[in-house]
């Protein structure tokens, strides 16, 4: 599953990403790397983005990067 | 005394903070050479001298991939630094310890200064300094910058490090070890590194040849700043990657990932090094911080992140704050504008006066008369929209409300390409184009900045603008619809249009920094150190180009433009002399309906008149801020644009539209 299947509430481990070498580069800047644990906080209607929480921070992902996030329960 | 400091750190971890309450009012903010980052200078004076702080671009790590990352590499790199203040996130510590190793690897004296020590205590983390000292082999400092505590230990040790400098732990090893297949390879490469590249004094030039190593594993062969530095690096990198393709180099599967590697691509999902690194800054984060069952009713900042950050609650919350924001900036642009002429006024009469004694239609009454508009144009529009907007930008910043709303506006945004966060420069837009210019700067990058800023530039109509599509209107009878109608079309070409030839990068990948009250003295701080800008770029070259093209004006040169009669009225069934109200737009939108309103025109003509005003070239001071923003030549291009674009909608409406 990925990152966008996740419901707020729900605590997961980031197995792998595909994205751009920006977006990828962004994305390990901020915590989110292969084994990272998260948890999904909110996500904004329309579509819009996804929040999680890493560790003790906030990250707000977009739809199109959240489908390419692969995790596990 | 010769001594430079230079402040690191992630964002929002209260740099700009820290950076404040050393060197006080005097720091002076710039566009580091050749970019749009702005990095900020000042000073902390005592008994025994003069210390330089440079206060360096928020990166979350020194891999070169944005313009503030090399930025903040090459601030380390060329400014002589001789001393690192690495401003770490209590809260976050993991994250931020990331770079912390990083820059250990660079061999610069360091200290870490951990900041936010409160807000880690009310999320239950209890940091164990001393072991962190230990691990990292640096001095850190607890801190709670926004109020002070721990800067009088950070000024008491930056005192004695600049006093005597020996004093300073030599830092021969970072404690930074990575697995052995990656240290062979790293040991190969620095062995390469150090056999090509000149030592002088112990140290490959600037970099220590393992950081070097390392970065070269971390980067592939684009990172241009670093082969600038290093000219011979770059045909050891064409060497490696040809040996590598050739499979005539045996990297025996300890490359994996890293950039010279042949099966380096998408399924690779992290460089190895960069992982390691988030281990051991995990492992670290283990071994110092002791988490305590929080105790006690929830925060009332907690629970108003909670509130902003659910959507059904968020969302009208901060649609209000964005309003709001707009508003007050508008506000304070509307008291401005009734304000200011009348402290000039002494001024203005004077020099009007002086016009008097001057023969009329002579060279010296023309110029002289200019001159009140020349000088009420910065005072009355220019200076009040900067320190609002900087006041404003700076509030919303330090609260943490501005990258929440650039996530409620980031699905809207997507369909133009561009970032959430626009919305606010478009939102000022509307009032008027300079502050939104201005505060592009929220945004992530320089292509989504470019994109917003011609946006604004060209189809956005600010107040002025609607006041003339009104005031036209009504005396002739022209069509909104049509003139609204062409608006709407070319922002939506233009958006796209734009945002496909800088490819901008829309991907939202953002941090959501804790709500928190912002401190009044960080604010006004922050809103200072730029405005010091204005005085000293801004306003001279306001005032010359200003009182110019009025002489310009008056001198009736642009009349000539009367001439183009025939051409004008063929292409776009307007009289030549209504094509100067659209050069005059140039000057101040409102001076363009006097010209339009003196003519003999019918509303078909009113119509398209105004739609090629509302799209013609952008005002003075928006000129100006975006040369200043991104250089002329980008500002050449929106002129080509918006000469092209009021061109193309007179000439469209002039065949599209019947007659009224």
């Amino acid at each position: 599953m990925t990152l966008l299947d996740t419901r707020p509430g729900d605590e997961v481990t980031i197995d792998t990403a595909r994205a751009g070498r920006g977006a990828m580069r962004r994305l390990w800047d901020l915590g989110l790397l292969p084994g990272t644990k998260v948890k999904t906080v909110a996500a904004h209607p329309f579509r819009g983005p996804i929040l999680v929480r890493v560790g003790e921070c906030t990250v707000a992902v977009g739809r199109k990067l959240a489908s390419r996030i692969y995790v596990t329960k | 005394m010769q001594f430079t400091v230079a402040l690191v750190g992630q964002p929002n971890v209260g740099k700009s903070v820290i950076m404040n309450l050393l060197t006080g009012a005097g720091a002076v903010v710039s566009n580091y050479p050749g970019t749009t980052v702005e990095i900020t200078q000042g000073y902390m004076e005592g008994p025994s001298g003069r210390i330089t702080v440079i206060d360096t671009p928020g990166t979350y790590s020194l891999h070169s991939d944005t313009e503030e990352q090399r930025v903040a590499q090459r601030v380390l790199l060329e400014a002589g630094v001789d001393l690192i203040v690495n401003v770490a996130d209590a809260r976050n510590l993991s994250r931020n310890l990331y770079l912390t190793l990083q820059l250990l690897d660079l061999d610069i004296p360091m200290v870490l200064a951990l900041n936010q020590m409160d807000m880690a205590r009310e999320a239950g983390m209890i940091i164990d300094t001393t072991a962190l000292e230990e691990k990292l082999q640096i001095p850190a400092i607890p801190m709670i910058a926004s109020k002070g505590e721990g800067l009088e230990e950070l000024e008491k040790l930056i005192w004695k490090a600049a006093g005597s400098p020996e004093t300073l732990p030599a830092r021969a090893t970072s404690p930074m070890r990575f697995s052995p297949e990656i240290e062979r390879v790293i040991g190969m490469l620095q062995g390469q590194i150090e056999q090509i590249i000149p030592e002088e004094e112990g140290k490959h030039r600037l970099h220590p040849s393992r950081a070097l190593a390392i970065h070269l594993m971390e980067h592939d062969a684009l990172d241009e700043d670093l082969f600038s530095i290093y000219p011979e690096l770059a045909h050891l990198v064409e060497d490696l990657q040809e040996k590598v393709a050739s499979k005539r180099f045996q990297c025996a599967g300890c490359f994996r990932g890293c950039w010279f590697c042949p099966a380096a691509d998408d399924s690779h999902p992290v460089l190895p090094t960069c992982l390691e690194r988030t281990r051991q800054a995990q492992a670290i984060t283990t071994a110092v911080v002791r988490r305590c069952r929080l105790e006690g009713p929830v925060s009332t900042r907690v629970r108003l992140e909670r509130l902003l950050d659910n959507p059904s609650t968020g969302i009208p919350i901060l649609a209000l704050v964005a309003y709001l924001a707009v508003r007050l900036t508008l506000e304070i642009l509307e008291f401005a504008e009734e304000f200011v002429p009348v402290i000039l006024e002494p001024v203005v009469g004077f020099i009007a006066g002086l016009a008097g004694s001057f023969r009329q239609g002579s060279l010296a009454e023309i110029i002289i008369t200019a001159i009140p508009e020349g000088v009420l144009l910065p005072f009355e529009v220019v200076m009040p929209t900067m320190l609002s907007i900087y006041l404003i930008m700076a509030l919303l910043e330090d609260s943490g409300l501005m990258p929440r709303i650039a996530v409620m506006m980031d699905r809207i945004m997507s369909f133009l390409k561009i970032p959430g966060q626009s919305i606010i420069p478009f939102l000022l837009g509307f009032g008027c184009r300079a502050p939104g210019v201005l505060a592009t700067r929220t945004l992530p990058n320089r292509e989504s900045r470019i994109v917003v800023s011609t946006l604004l530039a060209i189809p956005i109509p600010c107040a002025a603008t609607l006041g003339i599509i009104t005031g036209v209107a009504r005396a002739f009878g022209a069509d909104l619809r049509v003139i609204y109608g062409a608006i709407a079309v070319v922002f939506l070409l233009l958006a796209r249009l734009v945002a496909r030839c800088l490819q901008a990068d829309s991907e939202l990948v953002m941090e959501i920094p804790p709500v928190r009250l912002p401190s009044a003295r960080a604010v006004a701080g922050k809103a200072w150190m730029r405005m010091e800008s204005f005085f000293k770029q801004v306003l001279p070259v306001l005032m010359i180009t200003g009182i110019g093209v009025r002489v310009l004006l008056n001198t009736g040169i642009l009349s000539v433009l009367s001439r183009l009669d025939p051409i004008s009225a063929g292409l776009f069934g307007i009289t030549g002399q209504s094509l100067v109200s659209v050069a005059v737009t140039v000057v101040q939108r409102y001076a363009a309906p006097m010209v339009l309103l003196n003519l003999p025109l019918g509303a078909r003509e009113a119509t398209i008149a105004a739609s090629m005003i509302s799209l013609s070239l952008p005002c003075i001071p928006v000129s100006y801020l975006i040369a200043r923003e991104f250089g002329w030549k980008t500002l050449a291009a929106i002129y080509g644009l918006a000469l092209g674009i009021t061109l193309s909608t007179g000439f469209v409406l002039n065949l599209i539209l019947p007659a009224m």
